[in-house]
């Protein structure tokens, strides 16, 4: 059988018509037709034994699902073992949650599948089912009961008590929860944490969307001590699959610490949902996840009654500290939290201490580090501003200029009044990205009066532009550093004229040849370059790390 | 043969639906082909083994006999697909039954008349089609009239589409499949579809 040449590229156009249909693209059919029009029949023809064709791949067969497929796609509702699947609740991590029905006992039950991908190795197989038959040997009435484990045609399952109702992320989203409600539910959820940490079992993955509410509003922790089985040692944390959701994650469980991990983790979750309670959003949430674990590892989050002012000091003071940095800074159990939830409840006297001035200044500095740094550094330039001039006084019997003193004073005194406002305009969630950019446009007019009041070019002040575009990276984004570094050479052409025109007399101090500048100019689009590229370099993490965390 | 001896599927099910036996019995005469191929890919793809699906085909049937009541739709597309869905929990079924009672003969070609078996459980036949699909299908929309023209082709000429569309095999499995070379499973598939447009041809 003797192929024609023809015959041989129609095989190959048909050929790759048909691997695009089957590969679920939109073929160039147009294209195609408008170069070989007799092919329309063909063409027709393939698109009709492609809608003949069966759907591609099946859950019920391991092995033949496409990658990256969820573990179930069939008809429901559908037989499962001694279960027959009803309807889909909700899609997470770890895989999908069916509303099911145990056909023996005639009950109503939640399964969840297991993705097989991240029950890669038998090593993981084998840790799933210890966990969760740990998990199944806690009895209480605030914890979701897990009836069974087990594995049907090579789908992993665990199947547990059904909560008829909402979690607590769709009723805090529904509406505000006023603050006795929020006291009494988190006192219930800190006991039954309590419970299981009794048992030996830490949640590890605790928020809003873990605790389920029922009909009488009361709390059910669900989903707990199954994080640990996806965690450590293995290639599925490298992707960072099950890390933990970000926004309640502790600080020790977002540094990966992971033999730090304990019932003080769990304590953390807690004083985070609390947080979000009370003020209607989590202590931390970026838009992307690294952002969010930058300021879960480094931050103190504002401060609850700034966002609420009807929070009472003592529930703001239990919140913090539950969200300490340091493990042993939290209470020493969910139970002592518990107790001091329901003392605020019944009006007694709390455990919880306010924190002592060192404590508070240490934590101003981390809630608001913009401001705090800025601060220091004016401070630090104008205190060796004082002592070199006090020094050359005592040395050299130089006296002071005591009006080039006050302006200075002056202009750093505005600097620091201008930060405290934006500091409060970006902590509102609205103006947070513009007050970002005012911020930094004020810095740079503002350095460029104490210039103007000082010796221009010919002072060593001139180092704060290139301090400026630095620092300008620690927001993060590319742009900002784009619009520091430019902010910065105008102000420094604006120097240069000053120095060339307005005042000739700055010339004694260096030589009027442009290489100086032109180098300075260049050092600082080279400077503003290399920070902008270190930004984009984390971002593309970031958002490698944002595709992984769903 | 006239018009009103090959009837559009809409008008079959309107005619099963007043009661008409006769446009009942050819209705789901019409769509046996249709179903032989949808199963048995359905089946072969999942188990990747060779698979007699004559009796999932015929159990299929059967239930769609019986909750004939059930179906609420008009026009071909949804008939069709609610036969695939029938057909897509026997399936199941018969493949859950296959790994409960034959898991250690993946890999090997046996035929599953057994399996099989227990899922028809001696119904006897719905109905014998009034007319054969090749007369009928002039009339037909196209997934139906492909099948139908499919099934009078030569045996290899159907296994290479069997294989390559309807299961998604590529070229090289094919040619395992079918033990020959892989140009020579491309030349046959393209006489294949050659062949299989001529026969649709006419009518287009």
């Amino acid at each position: 059988m003797n192929a024609s040449p023809d015959d041989q590229d129609v095989l190959s156009l048909l050929d790759d018509y048909l691997a695009r249909l089957q590969a679920g693209e939109a073929p160039a059919r147009e294209i195609l037709l408008r170069e070989r029009p007799e092919l329309a029949a063909a063409l027709n023809l393939l698109d009709a034994l492609e809608s003949v064709a069966p759907p591609a791949g099946d859950p019920l067969v391991p092995g033949s699902e496409p990658a990256g497929s969820q573990p179930a796609l069939g008809e429901l509702p559908r037989p499962f073992g001694q279960y027959e699947l009803l309807s889909e609740i909700g899609r997470g991590g770890m895989g999908v949650v069916y509303k099911a029905r145990q056909v023996g006992l005639d009950r109503t039950v939640a399964i969840k599948m297991i993705l097989a991908s991240h029950l890669a190795s038998s090593e993981h197989v084998r840790r799933f089912h210890a966990e969760a038959k740990a998990a199944a040997r806690v009895e209480h009435s605030n914890i979701v009961h897990i009836h069974d484990v087990g594995q049907i045609h090579g789908q992993h399952y665990f199947a547990m008590e059904y909560v008829e109702g909402e979690s607590l992320a769709q009723r805090i989203a529904r509406e505000p929860v006023d603050l006795d409600t929020a006291v009494r539910l988190l006192a219930t959820v800190a006991r039954a944490v309590d419970h299981l940490h009794q048992q030996g079992i830490v949640h590890r993955d605790l928020k809003p969307l873990n605790i389920l509410l029922d009909a009488a509003a009361q709390p059910h922790v669900t989903d707990f001590g199954l994080a640990k089985v996806f965690t450590p040692d293995s290639e599925i944390t490298a992707t960072g699959v099950i890390a933990g959701s970000p926004p309640y994650m502790a600080p020790e469980q977002a540094a990966g610490r992971s033999s730090d991990v304990g019932p003080a983790t769990d304590i953390y979750s807690l004083g985070a949902i609390l947080y979000e309670l009370l003020t209607g959003r989590p202590p931390f949430r970026r838009e992307n996840p690294l952002d969010t674990l930058m300021e879960v590892l480094s931050r103190e989050p504002i401060l609850p009654r700034r966002l609420n002012p009807r929070v009472p000091r003592g529930l703001e003071l239990i919140c913090l500290k539950c969200l300490a940095k340091s493990p042993g800074d939290r209470y020493p159990s969910a139970g002592a939290l518990a107790d001091d939830l329901e003392r605020f409840a019944r009006g007694e006297a709390l455990e919880v201490r306010p924190p002592h001035v060192g404590q508070r200044l240490w934590s101003w500095t981390r809630r608001q580090p913009a401001l705090a740094s800025r601060f220091a550094a004016l401070g630090l330039f104008y205190a060796a501003f004082v002592v070199v001039d006090a020094l050359k006084y005592l040395l050299r019997q130089i006296p002071p200029d005591w009006q080039f003193h006050e302006r200075i004073a002056v202009l750093l005194g505005i600097w620091g009044t201008v930060s405290i406002v934006c500091q409060r305009l970006h902590d509102s969630q609205r103006w947070s990205i513009p007050a970002r950019f005012v911020w930094g446009t004020l810095d740079s007019l503002l350095l460029l009066a104490v210039l103007r009041a000082a010796d221009g070019l010919a002072s060593p002040l001139v180092v704060g532009y290139p301090l400026l575009i630095v620092a300008s990276g620690l927001w993060f984004r590319v742009r900002f550093v784009w619009f520091m570094t430019l902010l910065s050479l105008i102000s420094y052409v604006i120097l240069m004229i000053d120095f060339h025109y307005w005042r000739p007399e700055l010339q004694q101090a260096f030589d009027t040849d442009p290489d100086r500048h032109v180098i300075n100019l260049i050092a600082l689009v080279l400077l503003g370059l290399a920070v902008a590229y270190l930004v984009h370099r984390l971002r593309t993490l970031s958002s490698f790390y944002r595709r992984q965390v769903p | 043969m006239g018009d009103a001896e090959r009837p559009k599927v809409s008008e079959l099910i309107e005619r099963a639906r007043r009661g008409d036996a006769e446009g009942r019995d050819r209705l789901f005469g019409l769509c046996r082909t249709y179903l032989g191929y949808v199963a048995r890919c359905q089946v072969e793809s999942w188990l990747r083994v060779k698979v007699d699906a004559s009796d999932l085909v015929q159990q299929t049937l059967l239930e769609a006999h019986r909750d004939f009541s059930g179906f609420q739709g008009t026009c071909e597309k949804e008939w069709l697909a609610w036969l695939r869905k029938i057909l897509a929990h026997n399936a199941a079924d018969f493949v859950r039954r296959y790994h409960g009672t034959a898991k250690r003969q993946t890999g090997r070609e046996v035929p599953f008349r057994d399996a099989a078996d227990s899922l028809s459980r001696g119904a006897p036949e719905p109905a014998a089609p009034g007319a054969t699909p090749s007369q009928e299908f002039f009339r037909l929309d196209t997934e139906l009239r492909v099948t139908a023209a499919l099934a009078e082709l030569p045996p290899d000429y159907q296994e290479v589409i069997v294989l390559r569309n309807l299961q998604r095999l590529p070229f090289n499995d094919v040619a395992e499949r079918m033990h020959r070379s892989r140009p020579a499973v491309q030349m046959l598939w393209m006489r294949a579809i050659k062949k299989l447009q001529e026969a649709l041809g006419d009518d287009q």
